[in-house]
């Protein structure tokens, strides 16, 4: 092997994480000063370059989720009044730092994470007195589920608005749902799965003709936290994923741009089958499978490395030793916390305890 | 308005000063994590993190110093606390290889420009399927070099030389295209 050649390969295994303290030693010493450093260092340029054509995202597009990540809308609206005047109208000063909304945000979350179902009653749940009661045609399902923490919107089937729902409210079969902006939601299914919707996630619990323990992932990604013995299926418009017992995200976006795929599956621990416009594959702990495109997976010391959630090693973070991203060996059964407190779907008119009128 | 000034104003809490500063870096950041990761997963993964670090720490920050030097700061650490998350060794001397491609990009800030990355996409599109594959799986996708040998039935070394010459063959591209802009 030549030494440029040599040299290109150490450079690979930079990319990929896995270089050895040897390699980096002759690796930085040929950057700085080796034969061939320029042309090195034109490869580097080149596939970062190459990294950020490859890269589907636009700048706006990281900053905005990043605001919404952090449950704060219209941030770019107020940096960019002139592209869209109807919006500067709506402009307004932070009350507070940026950190200040950031520590306020997670405190909030925290709140709604520990909060009894009375205090829930008494403040975070209470209806917008402004908004208008809404009337309550829909006929009542039978819950299959219920939030953990966090707080979502929800249309029951038939339904023409959505009505928020906190914890301990409770989730029926048609259910449409939506995170919204702020931050991840943990929500319990059936007997055996916990869910965790990143914000802006989009979703319908168990949409007709699908198995009752299933969700229909229209947008965003979500990590689902399945026990052994119990089944759980996602469904998207790309493909479905089954996993039976196993720990698991799925994003799904259908206006990703070209380069990036639609549907993308990364299997924390067990094993899922995504079955992909008839193609069945599975997809084993450590490896990530984008929709048309196969099963990436990474090895170290054969050891599988999982592809790196960011969203759920926040939550993690800050939800220590629960939820449904929570570490084997934490928690047990799949219903702490969310036993009491619900509302129904027949009242919504009254905002009851656990949900409450919509926009 | 001066980077001073939105600085000042972000810590006032004007959020669109915020985004207005994210904004202005955000290419640079990703420059420099395209240099050191593989994947464009986890790049935007450490750009978030690396976002709510400096929203999170914008009130102690010296609004007369420059921001842009800070902000890679952390984004530095974020690269470092992820290689530090993904395996129990190697932070200490990937970061000696980090210094020095840093050391032969001075500007390392700066991003390339819209028309470089509009060219690039416009020869990586002209790629025949085969490469144009690989190059996805590997840059967007996030593929390790085993991971495409395994795929493409390629040794590591088959794979290192496929992707310098198809590398080599963009940069020429990349070139005649460059050149015909200007």
């Amino acid at each position: 092997m030549s030494a440029p050649d040599e040299l290109r390969e150490l450079l690979e295994a930079y990319w990929d994480g896995s270089l050895d303290r040897e390699g980096a030693r002759r690796l930085a010493g040929a950057l700085r000063s080796g034969e061939g450093a320029v042309e090195l260092a034109g490869e580097v340029e080149l596939s970062s370059l190459m990294h950020q054509a490859s890269d589907g995202a636009s700048g706006e597009e990281l900053v905005r989720r990043f605001f919404a990540g952090m449950g704060i809308d219209g941030a770019l609206d107020a940096a960019r009044p002139a592209d869209a005047p109807a919006r500067l109208r709506r402009r307004m000063v932070w009350a507070v730092a940026a950190a200040a909304a950031v520590l306020a945000l997670v405190g909030a979350l925290l709140v709604l994470r520990t909060a009894s179902p009375r205090g829930m009653d008494a403040g975070v749940v209470a209806r917008d007195p402004e908004t208008p009661a809404i009337p309550a045609p829909v006929q009542a399902a039978s819950p299959v589920g219920s939030v953990l923490a966090g707080s979502l919107e929800a249309r029951p089937r038939g339904a023409r608005e959505f009505t928020a729902i906190t914890l301990g409210g409770e989730l029926s079969a048609g259910d449409a749902i939506r995170s919204g902006a702020a931050g991840p939601v943990e929500i319990v299914l059936g007997d055996g799965v916990r869910l965790l919707l990143d914000a802006g996630t989009e979703a319908v619990i168990a949409p007709d003709g699908a198995p009752a323990c299933a969700i229909e992932l229209d947008r965003g990604q979500i990590f689902a936290d399945v026990v052994k013995g119990s089944s759980f299926s996602v469904l998207t418009a790309e493909g479905s994923v089954r996993s039976l017992g196993t720990r698991f995200a799925v994003s799904f976006s259908e206006t990703a741009a070209a380069s990036a795929p639609g549907l993308v599956v990364s299997v924390e621990e067990g094993v899922v089958e995504v079955d992909a416009g008839g193609e069945v594959s599975r997809v084993e702990s450590g490896c990530s499978l984008l929709a048309g495109r196969g099963c990436l997976s990474r090895q170290e010391n054969g050891e599988p490395v999982r592809r790196r959630l960011g969203w759920v090693d926040k939550w993690r973070g800050e939800h220590p030793g629960n939820g449904a991203a929570r570490g084997r060996g934490h928690g047990a059964g799949p219903r702490q916390g969310g036993a009491k407190g619900r509302g129904g779907h027949g009242n919504s008119g009254s905002g009851g305890p656990g949900r409450k009128p919509g926009e | 308005m001066t980077e001073g000034e939105l600085v000042r104003r972000a810590q006032a809490g004007d959020r669109g000063a915020a985004a207005e500063l994210l904004l202005g870096h955000q290419a640079g950041l990703r420059a420099y994590l395209a240099r050191h990761l593989g994947s464009v997963h986890d790049a935007h993964d450490v750009l978030q993190d690396t976002f709510f670090d400096a929203l999170s720490g914008l009130r102690g920050f010296d609004p007369a110093r420059p921001f842009g030097p800070w902000i890679l700061a952390i984004c530095r650490n974020r690269l470092l606390n992820l290689r530090r998350a993904g395996r129990a060794r190697g932070g200490e001397w990937l970061a000696g290889v980090e210094r020095a491609i840093e050391e032969r990009r001075p500007d390392a800030g700066a991003g390339h420009g819209p028309d470089a990355l509009r060219a690039l996409r416009s020869c990586m599109a002209e790629l025949q399927e085969k490469s144009r594959e690989m190059v996805r799986l590997r840059y967007d996708g996030g593929a390790s070099v085993q991971d495409l040998a395994a795929r493409f039935g390629l040794t590591v070394g088959g794979v290192t030389k496929t992707l310098s010459r198809i590398r080599a063959g963009l940069k020429d591209c990349l070139a005649r295209r460059m050149e015909a802009v200007s």
